[in-house]
Parts: C-alpha cells; structure tokens; sequence
C-alpha cells in the first residue's frame, strides 16, 4: 500500500504555526530545496498571514511624526504614571 | 543610507519584510518584536548602507542573523526543524518579487477576507497582528485548541485559493 502523499500546505502551516515536526521538517526541507513553485507558495502564505492580521485588526496607519522619525515603527512606551504634586 | 530613506523604505516593505520574518522564524508569537529590533538594528547600521542599495535585501541578511540569535536563544525549549539554508533560500523569493506584485495580493486579499465572520476576524487578530498563542485563543473563543488549528488552516488554505482565483482573473482580462 502506499503512502498517502503530503499535503505541503498543511506542511506550511504547520511551519507558519511553529507546529511543524521534525519528520515533516525534513520532508518540507527537501521539498523545498528543489522546487521553487514550493518557496513562492510559503512566502505568499506567509505575506497572506500578515496582512490577514492586519486587515482582522483595522490598517495599520503609520504616523509621520518626528518620534517615527527617530524610531521607526517602534510600539509606543508604556505610560508613566503621574506623580503628583506636592502641595 | 539617510533616515528619512530608511524609513520611507521600512514602510513601503514593512508587510515584505514581517513576511520574511515569519518564514524565517516560524512563531507567529515572535514576528513582532523581531520586526522592531530588525528596524533598531537597521536605523543603527543605516549609514554602512548606500542610498540606492536593494532594500530587501539588506533586510533579509540582517533578519537572518536576528532570526538566528533568536532562535539560539530558544534552543533548549524549540528546535527549528527546517535548516538555515532552505528558510533563507525561501526568503530570497521576497527580494525576486517586485512590491507591485506584494501589493495586487494584498488588494486581492483584502476583498477575499471583507466577509468572513467576526469571530474568524477575531481568531486571526488575535493569532497574526497580537502573537497570541493558539491554546489563548482557543479559551477565550470557548473553542477547542485543535478546532483553532483547524480554523486558522482552513481560512489560509481558503484565502489563499481565493487570492490565486481573483489574480488569474486579472491576468487573464
């Protein structure tokens, strides 16, 4: 009987996920390293993923700013809390 | 480089480059915070770079080396199964692929994804944009860990399918 063959998309998710095993790693490695239609297919998989969390999330709007300036796309620092003053 | 085309190039790739991320580091959970120390190591080593120089590129063997030390750093807890050589080969495709392409696919995408349900949107905010783990999810969805998994390839796989019919379309008229 032979072996039902792979699904490499179930693979790529898998890698995507951080879910991939070391049996499957070595069946996608190989797969990828001779087919290129294969790397195409897990990069735009993998673009698909940040854009989905993106759009789930509402479009990211970067602000031109003079602090994006001096960090780029840097989350913001948590808040301080304010001291207050002595009377 | 010059700051101001640092940044303008950061954020016409940003999705490139977080893509790129993904590929290397395979942890959903960890894109983000490399994304932002790929973009510190990149604004400190800004001025070893030409103004012209293939952008990507550039971000891609810094990634690399970032993905790298990460994951040396995780070592004992996760093993990588797939080699060095194979994720970056696979990023190499990001820099074979022009912006203009990235960006039908995002278009595309977009129109794909304006129906899925509320609470689809919200297992993959919660998964893709926060890096939140799968088991979180499954709680906070009262679902199941393995009907999360499910879901998440069932809308990757679906979308994905989606996306390749609508740019055959394009192509096509």
């Amino acid at each position: 009987m032979k072996p039902a063959p792979l699904d490499w998309d179930v693979l790529i998710h898998h890698h995507l996920e951080g879910l991939l095993t070391a049996e499957e790693g070595r069946a996608l490695g190989q797969a990828l390293r001779i087919d290129s239609r294969l790397r195409r297919r897990l990069a735009e998989m993998a673009y698909d993923q940040v854009v989905l969390g993106e759009l789930a999330a509402g479009e990211r709007l970067p602000q031109a700013t003079r602090e994006t300036l001096a960090a780029p796309l840097l989350k913001p620092a948590p808040r301080k809390p304010r001291r207050r003053k002595k009377k | 480089m010059r700051e101001e085309t640092l940044v303008r190039n950061l954020l016409q790739h940003q999705r490139v480059i977080r893509a790129l991320i993904t590929v290397l580091v395979g942890d959903p959970g960890a894109v983000e915070d490399l994304f932002q120390d790929l973009a510190l190591l990149m604004t400190r080593k800004r001025e070893s770079a030409d103004e012209d120089c293939k952008f990507v590129a550039w971000a891609r063997r810094m990634a690399v080396n970032l993905v790298r030390d990460h994951r040396k750093r995780l070592a004992r807890r996760r093993t990588q199964p797939l080699d060095d050589e194979t994720l970056e080969s696979v990023a190499r495709t990001f820099e074979e692929t022009g912006e203009s392409v990235w960006e039908s696919r995002r278009e595309a995408l977009r129109q794909c994804a304006e129906r899925l349900p509320d609470r689809d949107r919200g297992v993959l905010r919660r998964r893709y944009e926060e890096g939140i783990p799968a088991g979180q999810i499954a709680d906070e969805f009262s679902m199941k860990r393995g009907a999360v998994d499910t879901l998440l390839y069932r809308l990757r796989k679906s979308l994905h399918q989606c996306v390749d019919g609508k740019l055959q379309h394009r192509e096509d008229s």
